[in-house]
């Protein structure tokens, strides 16, 4: 089976210019950004399963993402307390591949809130 | 040779007062003198009774037009009593006449009234106050100048009606029951198209099944009327549609916020542990929260056949089962396309991974109309999930 590289991200191009499309493609070709947190299905199914990220993020968002569904989080005011709530369960995190992601996913936040820019996650 | 004219004989020219007396210097009597009838085409009684001129035989009485009364009185007295016994057509010598010295004779047909027997050949003609509103005749434009208002009007008014009862017909439709509610939808459908087709005949033809007859004034309101009542019928049953559409929803989400707070407040009480894979968020599982989304966008989603999409995309390939068993994929591994199918809801998505992008039901990229920003996401997203019509 395939093993396709599903990423969450925030684009360094301004996707209030560029096309929808051109957007998840900067995505999903620049996995190694730090910009960028390449999951696999797998990953995604392990954070379903033993955290809460996925949880807290589907409690801010009127879609629901899971593996094979995707989003994109363009309000701040979202954003700042999506932000906000996974800081404070970064602190019940044991250090390991769920704290690692969560952090990623602050910083990412942060880059989005900072540039004004959408919070994509590409499942 | 023989004569092809004839030269008419005059027998005089009188003009009369109301009453009939003729007029001073408006008058001309031929020689002969030997014509004898006068006012109403009366026959004259020159040497005159009662107050002097001439008097006329009216057959029941004679009447002195110097008086403006009869000499005697009148026969039919007891049935008039409020008028005096001498009167002349009911001292309405303009709109009346006293055909035979009995009562008067009034006539609204502003044609006139013959007067004497048809077979006189002195009788005549007398002008009545006639009823008649003479309008000029109108052609285009000035037509809808002169009853433009009646049209306006009525349009407004129809289409206001049209749209109270399509959205109290809907609201029924919602609140009472599915079935009453349909019953009542389309009795409205039918008495409006049936009052819309009943307008539209008058209008054109100027008479309606039902046999009512317009003039052109009242036909611009009927066709006012039609046009409001579709304009009204057809703007108000689509947003009725959506109202309807929107509560049945939301009704469908109270009853799933309610069976999940159930099983919610029976697993508080048997105190038994959530399964890693259910949410608690807003009382819902996992399950309930995709069931609520799914049912907020689906309206909005494509719609297409599994089984053609897998034929296209992923013939003969054996689907995989993810392991919460939520979705089954199909992937086609020579040409890297994916087709993922929703097992709770019966959706799904086509996925390329080529491009790492979703696509339509045609395999193409969805577009996006060059939109930004959350109306692109949406208007993607719309096109990538597609209702199962199989």
């Amino acid at each position: 089976m395939n093993s396709r590289l599903t990423p969450i991200f925030s684009p360094k191009i301004d996707d209030k210019v560029f096309d929808y499309h051109d957007v998840i493609t900067w995505g999903t070709n620049n996995l190694h950004d730090e910009n960028v947190i390449p999951l696999t299905i797998d990953d995604i199914y392990l954070l379903q399963r033993d955290s809460k990220l996925i949880d807290i993020i589907n409690e801010e968002i009127d879609g629901y993402v899971e593996p094979y569904e995707n989003y994109v989080i363009y309000d701040k005011k979202v954003k700042l307390s999506l932000q906000l709530n996974l800081k404070n369960y970064k602190l019940e995190l044991l250090d390991g591949f769920i704290k690692k992601t969560c952090i990623q996913m602050i910083a990412v936040l942060e880059y989005s809130i900072e540039n004004d820019r959408g919070f994509y996650i590409y499942f | 040779m023989f004569s092809n004219h004839y030269i008419a004989k005059k027998g005089g020219c009188f003009h009369y007062t109301t009453f009939g007396s003729v007029m001073n210097q408006r008058t001309y009597t031929a020689p002969s003198k030997d014509y004898k009838y006068g006012f109403n085409g009366k026959e004259k009684d020159n040497e005159g009774m009662g107050g002097g001129g001439s008097t006329y035989d009216y057959g029941f009485r004679i009447y002195n037009p110097s008086l403006g009364r009869f000499l005697s009185v009148d026969p039919l007295t007891s049935t008039y009593p409020h008028y005096t016994p001498y009167q002349f057509s009911g001292n309405k010598p303009i709109w009346a006449v006293d055909i035979d010295g009995l009562e008067e004779a009034t006539t609204n047909s502003g044609t006139g009234t013959k007067i004497g027997a048809s077979s006189d050949p002195n009788s005549i003609h007398v002008s009545t106050v006639a009823t008649v509103v003479l309008r000029p005749k109108l052609t285009g434009w000035q037509k809808f100048e002169t009853f433009g208002s009646n049209f306006l009007v009525s349009a407004i008014i129809s289409a206001t009606a049209a749209v109270v009862v399509t959205t109290i017909a809907a609201a029924a439709a919602v609140l009472i029951a599915p079935v009453a509610g349909t019953i009542i939808l389309a009795t409205a459908a039918v008495v409006g198209v049936a009052m819309l087709a009943n307008a539209a005949k008058g209008a054109v033809t100027g008479k309606d099944f039902v046999g009512n007859v317009y003039d052109e004034e009242d036909r611009w309101a009927l066709a006012g009327g039609a046009v409001g009542g579709v304009v009204g019928g057809l703007g108000s049953s689509r947003f009725s549609m959506r109202l309807y559409r929107g509560t049945k929803l939301k009704i469908k989400q109270n009853q799933a916020a309610k069976s999940a707070k159930g099983k919610q407040m029976e697993e508080a009480t048997t105190n038994t542990e959530t399964d890693n894979g259910t949410s608690q968020q807003e009382g819902l599982t996992s399950q309930e929260k995709r069931l609520k989304v799914y049912q907020e966008n689906s309206p909005n989603w494509a719609k297409g056949s599994l089984n053609t999409a897998l034929n296209k995309f992923a013939k003969g390939i054996e689907g995989v089962k993810s392991t919460d068993g939520v979705k089954t994929r199909y992937y086609n591994s020579e040409t890297k396309i994916e087709v993922i199918v929703d097992n709770e809801n019966g959706y799904f998505r086509i996925f390329n991974h080529n491009t790492n992008q979703y696509l339509n039901i045609n395999g193409e990229l969805p577009s996006t109309a060059s939109l930004k920003g959350k109306a692109a996401q949406d208007a993607v997203q719309q096109q990538t999930h597609i209702n199962n019509t199989d």
